[in-house]
């Protein structure tokens, strides 16, 4: 009788451990695992941002590497209407590309500039760059940018050159972020001098950054 | 009849069967705390101590590559410590990625005298390459990181190569990234503040094309960044010292 009692107990234990792993594991709410990402056009005026006062100064810690690692940049965060003039003017002028749609749920969008500018977009209010589900990283571009045959010619099995409009874009969705090791998409590309970084996290696929990228312009 | 059952013959039978249920049931409970289990990997903590110059160039292109000469100090380091004294590009501030190359000792790479490394960061991950060799204690060295593919020497947008002295110590290729977001010089340790006292870093000059030509051009502008107990004396745009700790 007291060992049926255990193995109710036991059966009881194992069934809330089941569950509570589901739910550790599920996505989170808004994101669907093997749907596609249902995609909204960005409109500005009802994004909100994660600062609080425009040109707030964040450090950006560099994090639990054992090996050497870079000194942490310094960044001035602003909302996306302010932040796109401050990003122009740290570009020499050059206003840039941003995306026109978006996945569904990001509703926070932060303009970091410093050494150069990353614009990222959350789901949530965020504490810095690191925790974007999509960002765009812009800098000015070198004097000398690779060709799409010289792009092609060090293309690694992973990466692969595909071209949108008049860009070519070299894209993996096996890349490893430095901060932590998480796998993302990262897609590199150059446009009329600026140099671009459009990276985004796992759920997004390969194809919702090519879908970012296909929808960038240059705000009005 | 149950109580006759358990004699003799129906007995080892049941303890057989008791102890399956008592198996199963154990492996239940096993399966119920496994959630509540925090499994996650153990980090060790690495604090990360910086004192030197950022370029943080306005308006411009980093360069195609980046100097300096370091004096190297070999300060005690106690327990899970590690100096390094490097220049270094960085390819992307928002994935962290870049080249490092200058000297270090430390537990990780062995060095229980300076030795010369090159650590790098990019989409396959990141790692940290010691040289057999390194600089004597009281002696400076200039290192160059260059991208030959930007001053037209190489045809490969990847290749990134490091000299010390015009020694070449390493090349390496890079993931998908061809150029630098920005230069870096500075003092860093790992774990703890060893004294970094005597830490002179001067020359530090960008590659930039002026005029048609390729040439080495002294840093017009910097950031200094020091993290306590480490503190940075500035000379001039492109010389520091650092100092502090132990």
């Amino acid at each position: 009788m007291m060992r049926k009692r255990f193995l109710y107990l036991a059966i009881v234990l194992a069934a809330l451990g089941v569950l509570s792993a589901a739910h550790n594991f599920s996505q989170p709410a808004g994101q669907a695992v093997e749907r596609p990402t249902v995609f909204n056009a960005v409109d500005v005026r009802s994004l909100h941002w994660s600062g609080q006062h425009e040109g707030e100064a964040l450090v950006i810690q560099s994090g639990n590497s054992p090996f050497a690692t870079f000194m942490p940049p310094t960044f001035n965060r602003f909302s996306l209407a302010k932040g796109v003039d401050e990003a122009a003017r740290r570009l020499g002028g050059r206003v840039p590309l941003l995306p026109t749609l978006l996945p569904k749920g990001l509703n926070y969008a932060d303009v970091y500039v410093g050494p150069d500018v990353i614009i990222c977009y959350t789901y949530e209010a965020a504490a810095d760059y690191r925790l974007s589900e999509v960002g765009v990283e812009v800098s000015k571009a070198p004097s000398r940018v690779p060709t799409p045959e010289e792009r092609r010619r060090c293309l690694q099995p992973d990466q692969e050159l595909i071209q949108i409009s008049d860009i070519w874009v070299t894209i993996t969705d096996n890349a490893h972020s430095g901060w932590n090791r998480e796998t993302i998409v990262c897609a590199s590309f150059h446009y009329k001098d600026p140099s671009y970084i459009v990276g985004g996290k796992s759920p997004l696929t390969k194809q919702d950054i090519i879908r970012i990228i296909e929808s960038m312009k240059t705000p009005l | 009849m149950r109580i006759k059952r358990c004699t003799s013959k129906g007995k080892p039978l049941l303890n057989y069967l008791s102890t399956i249920r008592l198996f199963v049931m154990c492996a239940l409970i096993f399966v119920a705390a496994l959630p509540f289990w925090n499994i996650e990997e153990v980090h060790a903590q690495y604090p990360h101590f910086y004192a030197g110059y950022k370029l943080f160039s306005y308006e411009e292109y980093a360069g195609e590559g980046v100097t300096g000469t370091i004096y190297t100090i070999n300060p005690y380091l106690g327990y899970q410590c590690d100096l390094y004294e490097s220049v270094a590009v960085v390819f992307s501030y928002y994935y962290m990625w870049g080249l490092i190359f200058g000297y270090g000792k430390g537990h990780l790479t062995d060095f229980y005298v300076p030795k010369y490394f090159l650590s790098k960061a990019d989409g396959w991950g990141y790692g940290l390459i010691p040289s057999s060799n390194g600089p004597s204690p009281g002696s400076s060295h200039t290192y160059y990181i260059t991208h030959p593919y930007g001053y037209e020497q190489s045809d490969d947008p990847t290749l990134w190569e490091f000299y010390v002295d015009y020694t070449q110590l390493f090349f390496t290729h890079t993931y998908g990234i061809y150029e630098a977001k920005d230069e870096q010089a500075y003092v860093e340790t790992i774990g703890w503040t060893p004294d970094i006292s005597g830490s002179h870093f001067s020359g530090l000059k960008q590659l930039v094309e002026y005029r048609q030509y390729w040439r080495w051009r002294l840093w017009s502008t910097h950031q200094k960044y020091e993290s306590y107990p480490y503190v940075v004396t500035e000379v001039s745009n492109f010389e520091f010292y650092a100092n502090g700790g132990g």
